[in-house]
């Protein structure tokens, strides 16, 4: 009986997934302000991810800390769709030689520049041409 | 040695009257001391019979508490573990993603290039021409 209750007992430990962003330290707060206006709408599983991300955040580089700022609030307003195949499509890129994920943060830069016109040209005739190797799902826009 | 066969003598004369006395008791008297022996008699086999009987579902009912609280633990600590099992995986997924999450937000490409379909033909038109050069 003792033997079955130590999980609990060890997994009570980090249990307490605080639910209301109020309840959350002045720090993750702080980290994790972009997510202010959805936290409480987050399933725990979600919670505990951000908070893990906050636990990580001060080992980060100023640079990733900014990215991450920006990108959290889109992120997490994304489709579990959107985001499951986001992730794999980048676990693909880390399982590229060095020059092929050079290649494409090289094109990505690129890209960002073109002018909104291209891009969307860009998206159209994807959209009417079928699926190729590196088609990712339906999503528009930044 | 006299004085001791006197007194054998004196406590033999008592027994010969005392049983002669209980001979000739009167029937009424035999009769109420006989119902008053039946009586004490009945009375304490009831006593018997009753405390016998509530230490019996005493304990009767401590066995059935016991078993039933026994039963209870085991349930809980069942579910317990399960509920336990449960945090435990959800916390070891939220791990496995954070790390992942982390490294995509913060990475140089940003998530929404993998989800650019204008990006990802763009890399499919480049890559024609370079073939192989680009990951699937």
């Amino acid at each position: 009986m003792l033997a079955a209750l130590t999980p609990a007992a060890a997994a009570a430990t980090t249990l307490v997934t605080p639910s209301k962003w109020s309840d959350l330290p002045a720090d993750k707060q702080r980290i994790l302000a972009p997510l202010s206006a959805e936290w409480g709408q987050l399933e725990s599983w979600r919670k505990k991810k951000w908070l893990e991300i906050a636990d990580r955040y001060p080992r980060m580089t100023p640079l990733e800390q900014q990215r991450v700022q920006q990108r959290m609030r889109e992120w997490v307003r994304l489709t579990p769709e959107e985001r499951k195949a986001a992730r794999e499509k980048y676990r693909n890129l880390q399982n590229a030689t060095s020059e092929q994920r050079d290649a494409v943060r090289q094109l990505w830069s690129e890209y960002e520049t073109l002018p909104d016109e291209e891009k969307q040209r860009l998206r159209d005739s994807a959209a009417k041409s079928p699926p190729n190797r590196t088609s990712g799902p339906a999503k528009s826009g930044q | 040695m006299r004085h001791e066969l006197d007194e054998t003598r004196f406590a033999a004369s008592v027994c010969r009257l005392l049983d002669h006395g209980s001979e000739n008791i009167d029937a009424r008297l035999t009769g109420k001391l006989y119902e008053a022996r039946r009586r004490a008699v009945a009375r304490h086999a009831e006593l018997s019979l009753a405390t016998y009987s509530l230490a019996g579902v005493g304990q009767g009912v401590f066995r059935s508490m016991h078993q039933h609280y026994r039963g209870i633990l085991a349930l809980l600590a069942l579910l317990t573990g399960a509920f336990g099992m449960h945090v435990w995986q959800e916390n070891r997924e939220a791990e496995a993603l954070a790390e992942i999450d982390m490294a995509l937000l913060s990475d140089e490409v940003s998530p929404n290039a993998y989800l650019d379909q204008g990006f990802m033909a763009w890399l499919d038109r480049l890559s024609q021409h370079d073939d192989d050069s680009l990951p699937e």
